[in-house]
């Protein structure tokens, strides 16, 4: 590589309890030399803006590859080359731009499976005229900041999650068949708190969580929704507003995410990689 | 001088599966003559069209009264004014669950019989059509294991399921507000006196009682898929003046999306139900 660009590194908290700025040369980033210290960025912050640096298709999958292991699109075959996926309401550009429209409301990536991914990275490459931001929230930080009653309420309970559910969300009417498609992609059970390996714990929330077992229907519903504003109020959240060439990495593990509405036709396009998840939910 | 014999009411099928146009000029439908004609043909029909009737609101409820008993709005109005301008509707908010299938009156044991609508003002661009599915058609053609599944289910109906179809992320204030509303449980097949039976479905349904979850909203789509295929339903296009009457009883009905600025205008009258959902 001959970037002669000076190097830089200069780290800053956006918000007390989400989100961090890193402004670095694209060298510095492409080396992998400060691949742990971005690792245990993602982990603290929750999320890490690196302002218009501007990464190409494939140094942003290099740069994917530094912090641990590139995760492929589902059928997307393992042998074959890297590749960015992109993130669309155009259906020409992303044949499932439609399945999409679920990314409008707060979500964790992955809850059909039990080792969801670790981070997802996103890249702007073509904006909306109005919206489309990304709003982000620290579910560690939520979880953390409840009354210690509450923990203890909550720490036990196990919540269904069915991605039928995040689907209905945006089309509350479907027919039939789609109601049978978005079944057939599954649910999964999982603890409504996480307890990670490094001893943290996080709320375990967003749009596939369809019934707190054990519990009364509406119950259910009330406390879901309460988790979800206590966990999305402005203390633990971050709204990030793009401009190209913006870079955003988020840890899927102790964050949720959605896009604000932007038109369908508006050509807002990201490019996003993502990297295999380490950590099962417990 | 001979008694002229009762002219016998003029109408024709819009669907096989649903609604009748009725013929008859403004002078006879207010004269009562027809009213029984009338109240038949809607419980068979599910829905009547009265094609550029040009009702003003006394005559709309003049003639409602000679249907059945007037049911007066929660305040007293005899004229309900539907339309999301909120200078002219207090409850507009409420309305946004109306481009949703459902029936008026879940939270009622005895929920209103039916339900006239007069258009005053149409959207500029055509838009908020009224739609309307045929539920004792849709149940009298399930197949018969489908029905012996039906048989004895209870189905919890909440304002709250109304609600998230366009909120699907309330917060906790919206949410404790919804649920103060309360909730009903209905039977999933309404056995009339008359014998029929209808589906008791629509946007109000929030689950099955004793289904899992996920079994239930199974449930509870595909029956409203049913429903609402082509064959048991219309949808009526307005125009000024039109009257269209639904049997609430035995079908359910929406708006197709109109904008919120919309000057669409609908004034509703209504009869009160005369028999409970068993």
């Amino acid at each position: 590589m001959n970037d002669m660009s000076p190097r830089r590194w200069e780290v800053t908290d956006v918000a007390p309890n989400i989100g961090c700025t890193i402004r670095a040369d694209k060298q510095t980033l492409l080396s992998g030399e400060k691949a742990q210290e971005i690792r245990a960025l993602m982990e603290s912050r929750g999320v890490i803006v690196f302002p218009q640096i501007n990464l190409t298709d494939a140094e942003q999958i290099a740069f994917t590859h530094t912090l641990g292991t590139f995760a492929h699109e589902l059928g997307e075959s393992k042998s074959g080359m890297d590749s960015v996926y992109p993130i669309t309401m155009d259906p020409k550009v992303n044949p499932n731009a439609a399945y999409l429209r679920g990314a409008f409301y707060w979500h964790i990536d992955g809850t059909m499976s039990d080792m969801p991914i670790l981070a997802s990275i996103m890249s702007a490459r073509a904006l909306a005229k109005a919206g489309g931001e990304t709003d982000f929230c620290n579910t560690y930080a939520a979880f953390d900041a409840l009354p210690d009653d509450e923990k203890a309420e909550i720490e036990k309970l196990q919540v269904v999650h069915a991605m039928w559910r995040s689907q209905l969300y945006h089309d509350p009417e479907p027919d039939y068949a789609s109601m049978k498609l978005w079944q057939s992609i599954g649910k999964n059970t999982l603890p409504l708190v996480w307890k990670h390996r490094t001893g943290r714990k996080s709320l375990v929330l967003g749009a596939t969580a369809l019934q707190v077992e054990g519990m009364d229907m509406f119950e259910s519903e009330a406390l879901l929704v309460r988790l979800r504003e206590w966990a999305t109020s402005p203390q633990f959240s971050y709204r990030h507003t793009w401009s190209l060439g913006d870079m955003v990495i988020w840890d899927n593990t102790g964050t949720m995410h959605r896009a604000t509405h932007y038109d369908y036709d508006s050509g807002r396009l990201m490019h996003r990689t993502k990297l295999e998840g380490e950590e099962a939910f417990a | 001088m001979a008694t002229a014999a009762p002219t016998r009411l003029a109408s024709e099928e819009i669907k096989p599966g649903i609604g009748s146009r009725i013929l008859a000029d403004k002078a006879a439908l207010l004269s009562g003559e027809h009213a029984e004609a009338i109240m038949d043909l809607l419980e068979a029909r599910g829905i009547l069209v009265f094609p550029q009737v040009h009702f003003d609101d006394a005559e709309q409820i003049a003639f409602t009264r000679t249907l059945g008993k007037f049911a007066p709005e929660m305040r007293g109005e005899e004229i309900y004014k539907i339309t999301l301008d909120k200078t002219q509707t207090a409850t507009a908010d409420y309305l946004k669950g109306t481009f949703f299938w459902h029936f008026d009156g879940f939270m009622n044991k005895v929920p209103i019989r039916a339900s006239l609508l007069s258009s005053k003002v149409l959207d500029p661009n055509g838009l908020g059509k009224t739609e309307f599915a045929n539920t004792y058609a849709a149940y009298e053609t399930l197949p018969p294991e489908r029905k012996a599944q039906l048989e004895g289910k209870t189905v919890v109906h909440a304002l709250a399921a109304t609600q998230l179809d366009h909120t699907p992320e309330p917060t906790r204030e919206e949410w404790q507000q919804w649920r103060s509303i309360g909730r009903s449980e209905l039977p999933l097949v309404w056995n009339h006196q008359s014998g029929r039976k209808s589906l008791v479905i629509g946007n109000s349904a929030y689950a099955v009682l004793g289904m899992e979850p996920l079994e239930s909203k199974d449930l509870l789509v595909f029956l409203r898929d049913w429903a609402t295929q082509d064959r048991f339903t219309y949808s009526h296009t307005w125009q000024v003046g039109d009257l269209v009457m639904w049997d609430n009883t035995g079908s359910l009905h929406r708006a197709t999306p109109y904008p919120a600025d919309s000057i669409r205008m609908l004034h509703r009258t209504k009869l009160e139900g005369e028999e409970p959902i068993v």
